[in-house]
């Protein structure tokens, strides 16, 4: 109700009409009523100042019939209440009764002689009417309040009407139109008719402009948004979609933010189960390179980057491998608080490469045939053995070993036979072979066995002796058609480290074809 | 002598002269054996005006007036109370309907008023300085200059 601009004013208006009346009335009842009464007296003295000159004749004479024709002629005036006329020698006439009249109001008249004028000779005594006067002068100040009451009234509803029209209306109108605008739109609102030069047509002029700069501020904000999305979009198909497990976590270790592969790799569908300190490590086989990584991170910003094995998912007992990256990164804001230290970090799957880099280097240092190690391959071990070798106590011994009769099997069975030789051979000297022990093919029918302990000169015999006998056995070529090879054995003892392998192979193959000189399937030991 | 004449009528012609020059003064009279040897001014006023109609001896006064247009008689009423003649004749006018006040009797001539006089011993007038007879009593002069 109060919110009714309209009414609101029209409450104002007839408030301030009816105060200003009632002040007005106040005002105003009491002076005219007071003029009224004077202008009465007035009239009142005017019309003894009328007869005054009959009456002073009448005075002067003493004449009653002058006198009573003079009062009754007064009498005739209505507001007249008393009237006496009278000379020195007594009463000449009177009119009205005196008791009820008020003696304030009296007009007293000194009558002179009409032919000298400084001669008094009598009194004209006129009263007022007074309940009369009175009730003229209320009646006066009354008309004059209403006409003043009216007025007032008629000037308000004027006030009224032209502010209905010319203000609340156009002012309703307006905002009824703003209600119905939705910004963004580009709807303006029209001028109303009569007001594009006042103050109602620079208000709507002035919203127009105010539309207009908000209308093209949407556009642009709308426009930045959807670029924003856009953006966004892409973002989110980088991050998502990555097969590139990406993640955010803070300086403990908590992972903060994550995208759907890493979840997948920490096989979690919830965040929230990943934020417990340093969950990262559990999923990989060596926790404390993780945790080390991540140190090192943090507290130097240098990026740490590793190949790590991770740990096998249930039902899979493949290995796989990840290829971490952690990266530092430092919130503008406050870069002195290790809080605000986030560390970005991407895993990547190498499982394949992995796989395929160990199978080639798996390729690289063996035989294919035989799975033993190739010559290179078991140089290299041999040269570390020696190395590695422990001064007093240990020995390296050399076994290099040629099959006696590999060539007829090859030429009478065929190749597939010699492989079948080849290979039954080299799971014999395998058998032989303990953890650190190390057995290889050369290459053609050439094997090379190597160990390291603290052995003596019997233990090494003792092998070769049985490595004789194991390789004279019979091999199976196919059901029923066996054959036997036999082999060859050199050997060369190292008893101080840091023989060169050189050394060592060159006496093995002496005493190797030591052996071969004197007949086939023993052994020779060079120390 | 003539020059000055016409001069004092142009002068009397515009209302400001003194005629006193010219004119003789004009005096109240009654008959000799009136025993009232002299009036004031409010006496002779009260007695032509019908306020008095006794002598202050309580003798009966009967005023009687010079012909209505005379110019003695405008002079008088000039002089007495500085009335017009037309003022005197409305005064007498509002009089006459109430039967109470009658104005002075009028004679036609200066020889009548003095016959009047002479006959009745109650009688009082006015007459011309210049018209007087020894044979009355003068009981008021009037100024010529009030």
């Amino acid at each position: 109700m109060t919110r009714n601009l309209s009414v609101r004013i029209t409450i104002t208006l007839i408030a301030s009409a009816v105060l200003l009346s009632l002040l007005s009335s106040f005002f105003f009842y009491q002076r005219i009523h007071d003029q009224q009464m004077a202008h009465s007296l007035q009239l009142l003295h005017q019309l003894g100042k009328t007869v005054q000159r009959t009456a002073s004749i009448a005075a002067y004479l003493d004449n009653v019939e002058i006198a009573q024709e003079t009062v009754s002629g007064l009498a005739e005036n209505r507001i007249v209440g008393l009237i006496q006329l009278s000379s020195y020698n007594g009463l000449l006439a009177e009119y009205g009764n005196i008791s009820q009249q008020d003696q304030r109001f009296t007009v007293s008249l000194e009558l002179f002689s009409p032919f000298s004028p400084t001669e008094s000779v009598g009194f004209l005594k006129i009263q007022p009417q007074y309940t009369l006067l009175e009730t003229l002068a209320a009646d006066a100040a009354r008309e004059r309040i209403t006409i003043i009451f009216s007025y007032t009234f008629v000037v308000a509803l004027i006030a009224l009407a032209s502010m209905q029209w010319l203000f609340i209306r156009p002012l309703k109108k307006i905002a009824s139109q703003l209600g119905t605008i939705t910004p963004g739109h580009n709807q303006s609102l029209p001028t109303p008719l009569w007001h594009s030069n006042d103050e109602i047509g620079g208000v709507v002029e002035n919203i127009n402009k105010l539309l207009h700069v908000v209308d093209s501020t949407i556009v642009q904000e709308r426009n930045l948004r959807s670029d924003i999305e856009h953006l966004e979009q892409q973002f989110r198909m980088i991050f998502e979609r990555a097969s590139v497990s990406i993640f955010l976590m803070n300086a403990k270790g908590q992972i903060l933010m994550a995208n759907p592969a890493f979840m997948d790799l920490m096989g979690q569908t919830d965040l929230r189960r990943c934020q417990h300190v340093n969950c990262l490590s559990k999923i990989f086989v060596d926790q404390d390179t993780v945790l080390a990584m991540i140190r090192k991170t943090v507290e130097l910003g240098e990026i740490s980057e590793r190949d790590l094995e991770l740990k096998a998912t249930r039902g899979s007992q493949y290995k796989r491998w990840g290829h971490c990256l952690f990266n530092r990164i430092r919130t503008e804001r406050a870069p002195q608080h290790s809080d605000k230290v986030y560390i970005q970090g991407f895993i990547n799957d190498i499982t394949a490469r992995k796989t395929k880099e160990q199978e080639l280097l798996y390729q690289a240092g063996h035989d294919p045939l035989t799975g033993l190690l190739n010559r290179r391959a078991s140089e290299q071990a041999i040269t570390a053995m020696l190395e590695q070798m422990k001064t007093d106590t240990d020995i390296v011994a050399l076994f290099i070993i040629d099959l006696d009769d590999f060539k007829p099997v090859n030429d009478t069975h065929g190749h597939d036979a010699g492989d079948i030789v080849l290979i039954e051979t080299a799971n014999r000297i395998k058998s032989f072979a303990r953890n650190h022990d190390i057995s290889s093919r050369l290459g053609g029918d050439e094997f090379l066995f190597a160990i390291k302990g603290p052995l003596t000169l019997q233990n090494v015999e003792k092998i070769a002796d049985r490595l004789c006998k194991q390789l004279i056995l019979p091999i199976t070529l196919s059901p029923g058609v066996t054959v036997r090879v036999g082999a060859s054995i050199g050997i060369a003892l190292s008893l101080t480290p840091g023989d060169a392998l050189k050394t060592l192979q060159s006496n093995a193959d002496k005493a190797l074809y030591h052996v071969k000189s004197q007949g086939k399937n023993n052994f020779a030991i060079i120390t | 002598m003539k020059r000055v004449l016409i001069l004092v009528s142009f002068l009397s012609l515009l209302g400001v002269c003194q005629p006193g020059e010219l004119q003789a003064d004009i005096v109240v009279i009654i008959h000799p054996d009136n025993p009232v040897e002299t009036l004031s001014q409010r006496q002779v006023i009260d007695i032509f005006m019908g306020r008095e109609v006794r002598f202050p001896n309580g003798a009966t006064a009967i005023p009687v007036d010079q012909a209505p247009n005379s110019p003695v008689r405008e002079r008088y009423y000039q002089q007495l109370i500085g009335k017009s003649i037309a003022q005197i004749n409305a005064y007498w006018a509002r009089l006459l309907f109430t039967g109470r006040a009658t104005p002075p009797r009028v004679l036609g001539s200066n020889e009548a008023v003095m016959d009047t006089v002479l006959n009745n011993r109650d009688v009082i007038a006015y007459i011309d300085r210049a018209d007087l007879t020894d044979q009355v009593k003068i009981i008021y002069t009037l100024q010529d200059a009030p």
